[in-house]
């Protein structure tokens, strides 16, 4: 339910819960904006754009569309997700959090959450979906009806799951399981997000497709609102080097 | 023998199994090139299907283009990407679905089934035609590749499986200000059923049948090759889908081989392209394949037209003349040689024959006639009939009238008196043959068989030898009926002409006998009727290599040594009288050239008496007379320049021997 709602109401009542249950002061809103998100290319869509992929007969640019906004980078709303992760161990979030399913994808498509909460996938498609966890044996696929959902207990520990449909090979959703994580954002099409903390310090970190891509501190004090001065720049993480390549 | 008849059995049997050879060798060619061009048909429809898809998928994306451009849309989607990320403007969701149902509506070809406005976000902000989601606010479509490549200004085809269905999806960007980026896309899917891939069947000539998740979805045949397709064939793809998980080659590049779904059916997978690749989604162009079980398969799976292509005139021209010429040889060789032997058998009950005429049958009906005239003649002999003796000089040229008048070795007796055997037709005559009734000879050229007939005395008056002898070469050659005899064997000198002498035949040691061997006597009475009255053996007389091979009867030249003594002519009994007689004609026999017949002579009535023949009456004149007459005709006969004559003792009678020479 609470995905229903607004953003800003989302983070105050996701804020006021952590309040209540941590004991800490509400500060209030930490805005801030990201920067870079145009350089996130989903895997997905980087992979089904791909010749060899055999997704497609047909692609082929628009000859109208400028080359810069023919990147494709993932949607903000959907694929980034900023996490504030706090220095207290945070409790689980109740009720359930809605995952929709829809379009091809969750909504959101990343998402990190602490130990204990539960998630429920929603079908809001009029055909089924068969959601599973890869690599687990514990939540395997199951068909989800529209309209009927299917839950998932966080288990303790933290780690990193990747829910994929059996049914559209387009749906990649990885849910990051943090035990410190305090609140979470989505940012809007201008990239900016709004997050509620207490007081404290808090380290935010922006993952997509799983992975980590941005970490900034953030200081929130006793009066708010407080907003980020500096844009929260977002990169992937340079690859690894081969195994036998010379360092750089 | 038959040999046509066997001949032509063996050819129809060779015939018969080289047709069955050919037949099993078409059938089996005819279905491993069916195999093969089925192989290659599916490759090729499965080529042309992949290719059709293109096609359409390229047809529905340029027809999409009004869609991307029309104003409303691209208000609508403008509307819809404002500041409130969480809330859709209701009018521009509605002035987006009016102007997509506008856009649908003039559609002529590729029509969609649906047609989605998505704006920024993913977000269906309005569709027609899949009323599933009318009441669903949050339906998106952001996450598909496809509408996720149009929202970033891509135009791009995919094919989407939505519960089993499998959709046909083209998407392209929607553009309001070229300065910014896209503001949304439109999406229009085409579900792929019966209709669609009716179509499809149609466009690419074959039958076909989309899959989606080990189950058919859509399939259609194709009608217009005039052979309609079995439908039910469809249904063996049920149990073949399954096994596409295991084929490494359809999972690697996205087409199998040929599956073999029966027998009678080849199918062909390929992947589609899109989400679908991944979903197990599919299609398969499905042919039969036209085998023959057997040879009798051709005329069982023969329709009209195929029946038409016959040559029937040829047909019929091959199983006439197969006929005909079967009918032939049976007659020739069956039906012809049964009938002579039939009317000869005829003949034999009647009297008009006493033999079998053996020149007249061929074939294995020759022996079987060759042994009744022996088995007729061992009857006779057992019943007091005549021994076969060797041929002399008489049974050569011809019988020998006992009276002067009618023959040169008819010697008269001193006494004015005609031997009794010497004449034929007179009282003392000898006793007619047991086969052969009184009368006079009746000549037959035509038939050939007037030597078996009642011999009387010779018309053509005595001492005729060569119409005697001619006419006996006649009785040897079957009367006028068969050709010369064949050309005799090369003799072995180099200058020698053919040998009229070849060795004599099996049955030659038994004594030839001759109608003339009845006056064997030559003036001195036969010794014993059934004994001395020799007649000339049928198979002598019939056997035309025989006579071709007697020296003097054959007609042919050559050369008579006396090593083949046997074969010589010799001249039976001379009387003595007509020796004595000759003593008086040495002039005339020195014009003649024949002083040395004088030995001859000499020789031969000494030899007469040393085996106790009379000789009174046998004068020189009249033995010369004789000799002439036969030198004559055996010179004219065989082109010899002259006959040399000897006198030897057979069976203890004196004879003579001729002698052709040609130098």
């Amino acid at each position: 339910m609470i995905r229903h709602l607004p953003s800003i109401q989302r983070s105050t009542l996701l804020a006021f819960a952590i309040l209540v249950a941590t004991g800490a002061a509400f500060a209030g809103p930490v805005r801030g904006r990201i920067n870079g998100q145009e350089k996130l290319v989903p895997d997905v869509y980087a992979e089904a754009a791909k010749p060899d992929a055999h997704r497609y007969t047909w692609r082929e640019p628009s000859p109208t569309v400028k080359p810069e906004f023919r990147v494709l980078s993932g949607n903000p709303l959907r694929e980034i997700c900023v996490a504030a992760i706090s220095q207290q161990q945070q409790p689980a979030h109740e009720p359930a959090h809605l995952i929709k399913i829809t379009g091809g994808r969750t909504v959101p498509a990343t998402i990190a959450i602490s130990n204990g909460t539960r998630l429920a996938f929603k079908n809001f498609d009029p055909f089924p979906h068969r959601l599973y966890i890869k690599d687990s044996q514990t939540w395997r696929a199951e068909t989800i009806n529209p309209n009927m959902q299917r839950e998932f207990s966080l288990p303790a520990g933290g780690g990193k799951f990747e829910v994929r449909d059996e049914l559209f090979p387009s749906l990649r959703s990885f849910i990051l399981v943090d035990q410190f994580v305090a609140d979470i954002a989505y940012p809007g099409r201008d990239g900016a997000f709004e997050l509620n903390l207490s007081s404290g310090e808090y380290v935010l970190k922006a993952f997509f497709n799983g992975r980590l891509v941005g970490t900034s501190a953030v200081t929130v004090k006793d009066k708010g609102p407080f907003t980020m001065k500096d844009p929260f720049n977002l990169a992937e993480a340079p690859a690894p080097p081969a195994p036998g390549a010379p360092p750089k | 023998m038959m040999l046509l008849s066997r001949f032509w059995y063996v050819l129809i049997s060779i015939l018969l199994g080289v047709s069955l050879y050919a037949v099993y060798v078409a059938v089996g060619q005819y279905n491993r090139r069916n195999g093969v061009a089925m192989n290659e048909g599916l490759a090729s429809d499965s080529q042309t299907v992949g290719w059709a898809l293109q096609i359409d998928a390229r047809r529905r994306l340029d027809l999409l283009l009004p869609g991307s451009v029309d104003p409303t849309v691209r208000a609508s989607l403008g509307a819809a990407n404002g500041k409130d990320t969480d809330k859709i403007p209701q009018k521009a969701r509605d002035d987006a679905k009016r102007a997509l149902g506008d856009i649908q509506g003039k559609f002529v070809d590729y029509k969609p089934d649906a047609i989605f406005a998505v704006d920024r976000d993913g977000r269906v902000i309005a569709q027609v035609g899949f009323e599933q989601v009318n009441s669903n606010g949050e339906f998106e479509l952001g996450g598909y590749p496809a509408v996720f490549d149009a929202l970033h200004g891509y135009l791009r085809d995919d094919t989407w499986v939505w519960g089993g269905k499998i959709y046909r999806v083209v998407s392209r960007p929607v553009e309001d200000d070229s300065t910014q980026p896209p503001v949304g896309a439109i999406v229009a899917i085409r579900a792929v059923d019966p209709q669609f891939a009716k179509d499809l069947a149609k466009r690419a000539r074959t039958n076909i049948a989309f899959y989606a998740g080990n189950q058919r979805v859509a399939m259609a045949s194709y009608e217009g090759s005039g052979e309609k397709f079995d439908d039910a064939a469809f249904e063996l793809l049920a149990a073949d889908l399954p096994k596409l998980v295991d084929d490494k080659i359809y999972k690697d590049s996205g087409r199998s081989d040929v599956h073999a779904l029966s027998p009678d059916v080849g199918a062909m997978y390929a992947r589609l392209p899109g989400d679908a690749w991944d979903l197990g989604a599919g299609f398969s162009v499905l042919r039969p394949r036209v085998s023959i079980k057997g040879p009798l398969g051709f005329l069982s799976g023969a329709d009209d037209t195929d029946k038409k292509s016959v040559n029937w005139f040829v047909l019929a021209a091959v199983v006439l003349l197969g006929a005909t010429l079967g009918i032939l040889f049976s007659f020739l060789e069956h039906s012809l040689p049964m009938g002579e032997l039939a009317a000869q058998a005829r003949k034999l009950r009647k009297g008009e024959l006493d033999y079998f005429q053996l020149p007249r049958f061929r074939g294995g009906y020759r022996p079987i006639a060759q042994d009744v005239n022996q088995g007729i003649e061992r009857v006779l002999e057992r019943g007091g009939g005549a021994a076969r003796k060797p041929a002399d000089l008489e049974s050569i040229l011809g019988p020998v009238p006992a009276q002067p008048a009618m023959s040169a070795f008819s010697f008269p007796l001193p006494d004015g008196s005609v031997p009794p055997q010497m004449s034929p037709g007179g009282p003392g005559g000898p006793p007619p043959s047991p086969f052969r009734p009184p009368g006079p000879p009746q000549p037959n050229p035509g038939t050939g068989s007037h030597q078996m007939r009642p011999q009387g005395p010779p018309q053509n008056g005595p001492g005729n030898f060569g119409h005697q002898m001619q006419q006996q070469q006649q009785q040897h050659h079957g009367g006028h009926m068969g050709p010369p005899g064949p050309p005799p064997r090369p003799n072995a000198g180099p200058n020698a002409g053919p040998n009229p002498f070849p060795p004599p035949r099996p049955n030659a040691g038994m004594p030839a006998t001759s109608p003339f061997a009845q006056t064997t006597a030559l003036g001195g009475p036969p010794s014993s009727p059934g004994a001395q009255h020799h007649q000339q053996h049928p198979a002598d007389a019939y056997e035309p290599t025989q006579a071709a091979l007697s020296p003097l009867q054959g007609g042919v030249p050559g050369l008579h040594t006396p090593a083949e003594e046997d074969e010589a002519t010799m001249v039976g009994q001379v009387p003595a009288d007509v020796l004595a007689a000759a003593t008086g004609e040495s002039a005339r026999a020195a014009e003649d050239g024949t002083e040395e017949w004088l030995g001859v002579y000499d020789d031969f009535i000494r030899k007469k008496r040393e085996c106790g023949e009379p000789t009174e009456g046998l004068t020189f004149e009249k033995f010369a007379q004789t000799l002439r007459k036969n030198r004559d005709a055996l010179m004219q006969r065989h082109g010899c320049k002259r006959v040399r004559f000897a006198v030897y003792v057979k069976e203890g009678r004196a004879s003579l021997k001729a002698t052709p020479i040609k130098d």
